[in-house]
């Protein structure tokens, strides 16, 4: 009797497992929206992935005999002022912006979370210099903010990457700084340090493998705003490589051409509009699955 | 209260002095010699060593912070490279019309705001609930420039109902200058509305969850009274708190719509001086509009700990 109890122990504890993450999909994927989602980004991704494959021209190809077309057969979405194909640059556009979004996050979630750890473990000045210096960088427009950095550090997509980093990082930490603040409560936390665990193992061991469900939220919403601030500042002109096409970037050049052909500059905002809200919607999706207090209600 | 009082403006000169350190970083991140950069290849070694000296860059950097917020406090912000002008006039000149654009923008989309998140939490998981969930998420992912030029297409390439451009000064020609903020105003406070709505919201959800509420409501106060009396001026809290984020990204947002639809403020400026290297307007810009930010915190914060007592003791 004994025997086969213990034979079934481990057996239950993995389906309770299973039916935990079943529970958290079928919460994720109750609303329409989140499916919505879900699907926008993935085809975002799968464009970038196969752009060669699936852009009917290539993106730079210049044909000043087809300058500013209409949407036809030949081009459905048009050619731009220089007789380049707007749909296919739409969908090389989508590499910059997948690419943003998974940088700018790494860099700001990296940075952020580590001085978050710092300042939430050890508290005392050396938290408050970090806090302080965080609510500095928040007390700034963002968007004025990465304008400065990026500008200063010479422009180039790759500082607008640093730059967009440093922009997001405070929220990271600001975060992580809370939620170590509250987990560190934990009788476990005062377990592991009364052993004789050294701060770096508490740290990573014990602290940051439960603080990440939060942190999961705010990174899929920032995926969707790094896209729309390099879009911002592409669309003024800092960190673009011309021919690259950048989606702020048709923005701008459309522009002029707003009376001949306003798709132009319509359809590339489309485009961002689409990938941001995907973003969110997911990003609220995967809240209301993490939320405990929604448990069981939906 | 006094003790509130203290350790807010303790704290915001903290944070302000924070502020003018990443300002003053701000010109000692350029790569290279930012002198060469400003002068160009061509400068003669006098040119460089007057301007060196001029910002202050033959110093220790101890001492260059000193002697700069020292300038900053005496009013000289440096000269602007490409207009030849005194950068703080510059700017001063500009900042009314922006402040003006920037708090219309506010007023107006924070009260569309509570009112679409106070509907919406009201009729929680209904029709008006789900189609204003979406219009706040897609509110949100909206490019201000980009909604800025197709405003400009439609409302005034394709209808003509509005100028497609321009700033003329309320004091002026009143119905002028009205008409030719609609556009900027409205581009600017759809991505606040939807950040408002949404923090309003779940703030009234939350609200409407506290036993005060059941207790009002259990002593038969009409619906109205409950909600509007007894939670909403609760659930307000966290959403005005949140002025001082929202106006961060009001900030941005103006910047970019001053830039296309061509209004003499500091954003445009700014980011004019982005594009032609003139980092000292840049560098002023951030510094200003920071320090600004500060201090409208921290009015938003004793405004709120002096209406609601339990501010004060968190």
């Amino acid at each position: 009797m004994s025997e086969a109890n213990f034979e079934t122990l481990p057996e239950q504890g993995h389906n309770k497992r299973i039916s935990e993450f079943q529970r958290f999909l079928r919460v994720m994927f109750s609303r329409w929206v989140v499916i919505f989602g879900t699907i926008v980004i993935i085809s975002d991704v799968l464009g970038a992935i196969f752009a060669p494959q699936l852009a009917p021209y290539d993106p730079n190809k210049i044909s000043l005999r087809e300058m500013i077309q209409p949407p036809s057969a030949k081009h459905i979405l048009g050619t731009d002022e220089m007789g380049r194909d707007v749909l296919s640059r739409i969908i090389y556009g989508s590499r910059i912006a997948v690419t943003v979004g998974l940088v700018v996050v790494t860099i700001a979630g990296i940075i952020g979370m580590f001085l978050g750890l710092i300042a939430g473990y050890f508290e005392g000045w050396i938290g408050t210099i970090i806090m302080r210096f965080m609510d500095a960088l928040m007390s700034l427009p963002p968007l004025v903010l990465m304008l400065a950095i990026a500008v200063m550090l010479g422009g180039g997509l790759l500082k607008v990457y640093v730059a967009l980093g440093i922009g997001f990082m405070p929220t990271y930490c600001r975060l992580m700084c809370g939620e170590i603040l509250s987990v560190k409560e934990n009788d476990y936390i005062m377990a592991a340090k009364v052993i004789g665990a050294s701060h770096v193992r508490v740290m990573f061991r014990h602290l940051v493998p439960n603080t990440f469900p939060p942190l999961f939220v705010i990174i899929t919403l920032d995926l969707g705003f790094a896209i729309l601030a390099e879009a911002s500042l592409s669309f003024l002109g800092i960190g673009i490589n011309p021919p690259t096409a950048t989606w702020g970037a048709m923005i701008n050049s459309g522009q002029q051409y707003l009376l001949t052909n306003p798709l132009l500059s319509i359809v590339p905002g489309v485009a961002i509009v689409l990938l941001v809200l995907a973003f969110n919607l997911v990003g609220d999706g995967l809240r209301d699955a993490l939320d405990p207090r929604l448990r069981g209600r939906i | 209260m006094a003790s509130f009082l203290l350790r807010r403006v303790i704290q915001t000169i903290v944070v302000v002095f924070l502020v003018t350190i990443i300002s003053f970083l701000l010109l000692h991140i350029i790569p290279g010699d930012p002198v060469i950069r400003i002068l160009g290849m061509h400068a003669t070694k006098d040119q460089i060593a007057q301007l060196r000296h001029e910002l202050g860059l033959d110093l220790p950097i101890i001492q260059q912070y000193i002697q700069w917020i020292w300038n900053i406090f005496h009013g000289d912000f440096g000269k602007s490279f490409v207009y030849h002008e005194n950068v703080r006039s510059l700017i001063f000149e500009r900042f009314p019309v922006t402040l003006y654009l920037v708090s219309v923008s506010l007023i107006l989309s924070t009260i569309i705001g509570i009112i679409a998140g106070v509907s919406s939490a009201v009729k929680r998981g209904g029709a008006i609930d789900s189609i204003i969930s979406l219009l706040a998420n897609t509110g949100v992912a909206i490019p201000t420039f980009w909604l800025a030029i197709v405003g400009v297409y439609i409302f005034g390439l394709k209808l003509g109902w509005l100028p497609i451009q321009g700033y003329t000064s309320p004091f002026v020609d009143f119905g002028q200058s009205v008409k030719q903020m609609i556009m900027p105003v409205f581009a600017t406070a759809v991505p606040n509305i939807a950040i408002v709505a949404r923090q309003t919201r779940s703030s009234m959800l939350e609200t409407i969850r506290q036993d005060y509420v059941r207790t009002a409501k259990s002593k038969g106060l009409r619906q109205r009274i409950v909600l509007y009396k007894h939670a909403l001026r609760n659930a307000l809290i966290p959403v005005v708190t949140l002025v001082g984020m929202t106006l961060t990204f009001l900030i941005g947002g103006e910047v970019l719509v001053e830039t296309i639809c061509n209004i003499p403020g500091v954003g445009r400026l700014l980011i004019r001086a982005a594009l032609d290297k003139d980092y000292l307007i840049v560098q002023g810009g951030v510094l200003i509009i920071g320090t600004a930010i500060c201090i409208i915190n921290l009015l938003v914060d004793i405004t709120y700990g002096w209406i609601d007592p339990r501010i004060r003791y968190k």
